[in-house]
């Protein structure tokens, strides 16, 4: 048997994870019948590890491994008043968004690595204090563990954070309007066209301006679990706590910006992307569709006024998108056309 | 032979996680022998296999949700074991090339890196995996199937011939030639 074959079969055995004693005794002998052999051992052992490159392109590689993605789905009609609930059956996840195993480590390879997911994908990064950084639709968030502090620079997109605990280097978001800081936590941050998202599970985090530090001494509002708007010019600093969503609009210090408080609602299942899910909880429908449009390359286009505030209710897999929309027909007032690049709602 | 303190005895665990510290002690029981061989099977240096087991269970008991992410993953906990540990060596292997190349520069971190990527470096990644995707699409069928839920999903060898219909020994096999197919387009 040619050198290259037995090496590649050593490695296949190796991560099948049922190497024996009896193999790895095997292996030894073979690697000292020759130089040669050891040379392509390593060879194998490398084209393995160089594999990894691919995982950055994992939509792409997922598309060519299986040609179709079996989409299941149970759901039973529930009227109750105006809006419908739904519930998908969610199953197992087998492969796409949400997919726990997609972790890259982080900065190991360079002074500032860069993160990048596409339309629909995730990805999750596991940082070398032990905090991970999990990635959702089409998002870039730069790491930057050079000096002793700790960044991530959210150029767009979604990320949720769970922030090893460091007093001694407190770790900062960067998302160019403003800045969050933490000491330790959990927590959410959309960066959409116009507004930042930060939702708090765990700990507490500092909003501020990205040129400031965060500090002690700089007047702070703590936001409060409840629904309200305050004025954005308020403080330099807001503080966020655990079961706390506050959303930022306009220019840090000017009179048009604004931060909207709300509590969360089912602190455990937060963030649903990162299982896979949409939840939506009497929301109306233009919304639904602006957030499933975040997941989906065939855009959905609402060309009826009349339906666009119907509310909404239910839970959703992200990849199984199609199944969503045709449980909406069948127990909304909606007429769905479907295009080759599109999807258009009108009422019935 | 003088008793190394085991992980599982770190003092101070986060609030909240003691009973994480019952998971990862069997964890570490379960599986501390087949990684070890694992390790070896790597050519890791003996001086460095111990570092590795340690860290890699530093890790974990930094790691939130760790009794969860390894409950929900069952047989696979091999499999996550499995790439922590390959990157970490991948990480020292690269870590101890470039400390012979830039004397004067000294860690503080254990774990930071601090290799700069130069745009001519970008650029050689970008086109290395263009090479890689290229490879891939040309492996048959069942091969690539086989060989990405392994190395990218880390679904065990049995989950896969679930998958696929196929006999573990068949994924085995498939695995072996995708691993020969793509080695053949390695520059040395």
């Amino acid at each position: 048997m040619r050198s290259e074959h037995r090496a590649a079969q050593f490695v296949a055995r190796l991560y099948s994870g049922d190497m024996t004693e009896q193999d790895e005794q095997a292996l030894h002998d073979w690697l000292s019948e020759s130089e040669a052999n050891l040379a392509e051992y390593q060879a194998a052992l490398e084209t393995w590890d160089r594999a990894e490159a691919l995982a950055s392109r994992l939509p792409e590689v997922n598309a060519l491994a299986r040609t179709d993605a079996a989409i299941h789905g149970r759901w039973p009609g529930l009227a109750i008043a105006a809006s419908i609930l739904l519930f998908v059956a969610i199953g197992l996840v087998s492969w796409g968004p949400g997919n726990f195993w997609s972790i890259n480590t982080g900065p190991a390879d360079a002074a500032i690595a860069s993160y990048t997911t596409g339309l629909g994908q995730q990805k999750t990064i596991s940082l070398p204090d032990g905090s991970t950084v999990s990635l959702n639709t089409e998002t870039r968030v730069l790491v930057d563990f050079s000096t002793k502090r700790r960044r991530a620079i959210l150029e767009y997109g979604e990320a949720w954070f769970d922030i090893a605990r460091d007093p001694e280097k407190p770790f900062t978001v960067d998302t160019g309007s403003r800045a969050i800081t933490v000491l330790g936590t959990q927590f959410n941050v959309y960066k959409s066209s116009f507004k930042l998202n930060v939702e708090v599970i765990e700990g507490m985090v500092a909003v501020h301006r990205p040129e400031d530090i965060m500090s002690v001494q700089t007047p702070a509002i703590e936001l409060q679990a409840e629904t309200a708007t305050l004025s954005g010019n308020g403080a330099d600093q807001y503080l966020i706590g655990a079961g706390v969503a506050a959303t930022f609009s306009g220019v840090l210090g000017d009179a048009s910006a604004e931060v909207q408080t709300s509590p969360i609602e089912d602190m455990d299942k937060y963030p649903f992307w990162r299982s896979g899910q949409m939840r939506f909880d009497q929301q109306p429908l233009y919304q639904v569709i602006k957030e499933i449009n975040r997941y989906s390359s065939r855009k959905v286009l609402i060309e009826d006024k009349a339906v666009m505030d119907i509310p909404v209710s239910g839970v959703f897999n992200i990849n199984e998108i199609d199944t969503a929309l045709n449980s909406f027909e069948m127990v909304l007032p909606l007429r769905m056309t479907h295009y080759a690049d599109r999807v258009v709602i009108v009422g019935k | 032979m003088k008793d190394k303190p085991k992980v599982f005895y770190i003092k101070d665990w986060p609030a909240g996680r003691e009973a994480s510290a019952a998971v990862l002690e069997r964890v570490f029981r379960e599986h501390e022998p087949i990684l070890r061989r694992f390790l070896r099977a790597r050519l890791v240096p003996k001086a460095d296999q111990e570092d590795i087991v340690q860290d890699i269970f530093v890790r974990l008991a930094a790691t939130k949700d760790v009794v969860e992410k390894l409950s929900d993953a069952s047989g696979n906990t091999q499999a996550y074991l499995f790439s922590m540990a390959s990157r970490m060596v991948i990480d020292r292997r690269r870590r101890a090339v470039s400390r012979k190349q830039d004397q004067h520069e000294s860690y503080e971190e254990d774990m930071v890196a601090t290799e700069q990527i130069s745009p001519d470096m970008a650029a050689a990644a970008n086109q290395e995996i263009e090479a890689m995707m290229a490879r891939l699409n040309k492996l048959k069928p069942k091969c690539r199937q086989a060989f990405v839920l392994s190395r990218f999903e880390h679904k065990s060898y049995s989950e896969i011939a679930r998958e696929m219909r196929l006999s573990v020994g068949s994924v085995e096999r498939y695995i072996t030639i995708a691993l020969a197919t793509l080695r053949k387009g390695l520059k040395s």
